[in-house]
């Protein structure tokens, strides 16, 4: 912890206190859908959260992009993280992202789930949605730009995690989520 | 931590979860695992076992 802290001053948000930010840009190989990551050091998934954006890197105007470029983030291990897209592709994907690890004052609840109605409510442990957050990422089987579909909105209450969407559009989106909440 | 299958009202797994805290809720599954692949699988409250869909006599 002491060798964390002398790289990285700890900042503090209220009674959080930020131990340790790892960035990385990582690619999942052409052929693979998945890669699990490891960052090289042992971290506290409990009070970790991790955020990123996948960068496309083949054309998507065809009716298969978002299933090979779209990518769920998820922290995995105590020194790991595992980047899944939903179709392996002839082309590599490029995402840059960030473990973001706090010494205290925060607690992570996360997971993932399959949106495949409309509305789908999932219980969590009680939080104060004024001092909480969400960090998110999907996959899809479609490209859902070009047949229309609408990516689910989330959004949290006292007790759960709520998603919804205009339609149900016979899709299935998978999506790996985190809460986080300063305490 | 306290992590947990939740399913739907076929018993279908629709997420897998890690809580801060307990909650009781009856289409929550404790889990001693947390594995994703649960996920799309049926719970069998019979054996307590989950199950490919298709396999499951619920």
């Amino acid at each position: 912890m002491a060798s964390y802290r002398a790289k990285l001053p700890a900042v503090s948000s209220g009674g959080a206190v930020i131990k340790y930010v790892k960035q990385e840009i990582t690619i999942i190989p052409a052929g693979q859908t998945s890669k699990v990551y490891s960052l090289g050091y042992t971290f506290d998934p409990a009070m970790s959260f991790i955020t990123g954006v996948c960068i496309q890197s083949e054309d998507n105007t065809t009716t298969s992009g978002d299933d090979i470029s779209l990518v769920r983030l998820s922290i995995t291990g105590p020194s790991s993280i595992t980047l899944t897209r939903n179709t392996s592709s002839t082309n590599q994907v490029t995402i840059s992202f960030q473990v973001v690890e706090f010494l205290s004052g925060v607690s992570v609840q996360r997971g993932v789930s399959t949106v495949s109605a409309t509305t789908l409510s999932v219980p969590i442990s009680t939080i104060d949605t004024t001092k909480s957050f969400m960090s998110l990422s999907m996959t899809v089987p479609v490209n859902v730009y070009t047949y229309g579909y609408r990516m689910p909105t989330m959004s949290l209450s006292a007790s759960s995690l709520n998603f919804t969407r205009p339609s149900s559009s016979g899709i299935t989106y998978t999506i790996a989520w985190e809460v986080i909440s300063y305490v | 931590m306290f992590k947990y299958a939740q399913v739907d009202e076929n018993y279908v797994v629709h997420s897998v979860c890690i809580l801060s805290g307990e909650i009781t809720d009856p289409y929550a599954i404790p889990i001693d695992t947390y594995d994703e692949s649960l996920v799309g699988k049926k719970y069998n409250s019979h054996t307590q076992q989950f199950e490919e869909v298709g396999n499951a006599a619920n």
